[in-house]
């Protein structure tokens, strides 16, 4: 059975926030390709009949996964090029909040965000930014909630830790 | 969730949910899943096609395996049975035993080059044809009497005169049947029997190779 219409309609439901994550995600502004990815992947996963209970969770799962894959191709290629040029190749992080369009306090956050350490990125970007419930995050991250609640007590502590050293404390406090 | 956590938090959830996509990666994802919409109608079309092949493929493929197996041993059948004066069946196998030994040793040194007797008696096995049936005694007499290649084909000497009495036994039976000498068919005859009684007695020595002598000798009579 095709699921053409299917992947439309899940395209144009959640285009934005399937780009909005990537972006914050991957750190860039470059994320067409994963992007296209996600919905690809979507729609072959559609075709082999996977099971869906939570329709949002379950695009943002995929592309995580697509952004994973392709952070981590693009980790290999870089070492390739550093190899052979002697030359480092990085993409400009601040260009996010350019996109998204933060101000001033926004992007002192988000650069401290991208400070913490891998699983506090996801977890801050999924339940803080992204405003996925603790049973949603879990499922898109394959944790356990328990591990969503700490992890993200956690990581909301060490954020604070490091806006306070940078002497951005947030708000009255 | 301390209060520093909570307006942390609160912070966090202000952030923009969504971004706008460019119009032109929109158009590009939609164009990519058309066309896998497409793709994915043509490929199961083929593989349904290619389902409703995979019997007959199947079938073509046991055939192609089991037609020549047949044909090879409908092949060695009817070759035994051709026999003109139905050689026994015990001969036909050390013949044919000794035959592939010969053409795997044959494959083993095919630098050397084929002794004289060895190709006369490949000839032998496909047409067995000569003027008459003295010529073929004359011949057989002078293979026999030492007339064989120096350089033998084969490694033991022995190996070469079990071929040899192969290559008698079927040319004593090819021609039995048209002698009307009556001295020549006794002799023939006898030829066959030392022949037949060499190849399954098979000696492993040349002194036990009494048989053989026997062969010689008629051969050297009928030479005469």
């Amino acid at each position: 059975m095709d699921h053409a219409k299917e992947i439309e309609d899940l395209f144009h439901q959640y285009k934005k926030d399937v780009h909005n994550f990537l972006l914050y995600y991957m750190k860039t502004t470059d994320v067409d390709d994963v992007f296209q990815e996600t919905f690809s992947n979507a729609y072959k996963a559609l075709n082999h009949n996977a099971a869906i209970s939570n329709t949002r969770s379950w695009i943002i799962s995929i592309a995580r996964n697509a952004a994973i894959d392709y952070l981590r191709k693009e980790e290999s290629y870089k070492k390739k090029l550093e190899r052979f040029k002697n030359k480092n190749v990085r993409h400009n992080p601040l260009s996010v909040d350019e996109q998204v369009q933060l101000d001033e306090r926004k992007t002192a956050i988000l650069n401290a965000i991208y400070q913490l350490k891998k699983s506090y990125q996801e977890v801050v970007i999924l339940r803080g930014l992204k405003e996925f419930s603790v049973s949603e995050a879990a499922h898109i991250l394959n944790w356990n909630e328990n591990k969503v609640k700490l992890t993200y007590h956690r990581a909301l502590k060490k954020l604070r830790q490091i806006l306070d050293q940078g002497g951005d404390r947030i708000g009255s406090l | 969730m301390d209060r520093y956590d909570q307006k942390l938090s609160d912070e966090l959830n202000q952030f923009p949910n969504e971004t706008d996509v460019s119009v032109d990666l929109e158009h590009r994802v939609l164009t990519q899943l058309r066309n896998k919409s497409m793709s994915t109608h043509a490929s199961e079309g083929k593989r349904k096609n290619l389902m409703k092949l995979v019997p007959y493929l199947a079938m073509a493929a046991c055939l192609a395996i089991l037609i020549p197996l047949g044909y090879s041993q409908f092949h060695s059948h009817s070759a035994k049975s051709s026999s003109p004066t139905g050689a026994s069946k015990k001969v036909t196998k050390t013949k044919m035993k000794s035959s592939s030994q010969a053409k795997s040793k044959q494959t083993k040194t095919s630098k050397k080059s084929n002794p004289y007797w060895f190709t006369e008696y490949n000839q032998t096995i496909s047409k067995p044809e000569y003027a008459n049936v003295n010529g073929f005694i004359s011949d057989m007499a002078n293979y026999y009497n030492n007339k064989v290649n120096k350089k033998a084909f084969y490694s033991s000497k022995l190996q070469r005169q079990m071929h040899m009495a192969n290559v008698v036994m079927a040319y004593v039976n090819y021609y039995l049947p048209k002698v009307k000498n009556q001295n020549k068919k006794q002799k023939l005859t006898e030829a066959k029997k030392a022949a037949l009684h060499f190849c399954l007695k098979a000696p492993k020595k040349k002194s036990d190779s009494a048989d053989l002598q026997k062969l010689k000798t008629i051969f050297n009579q009928l030479d005469h």
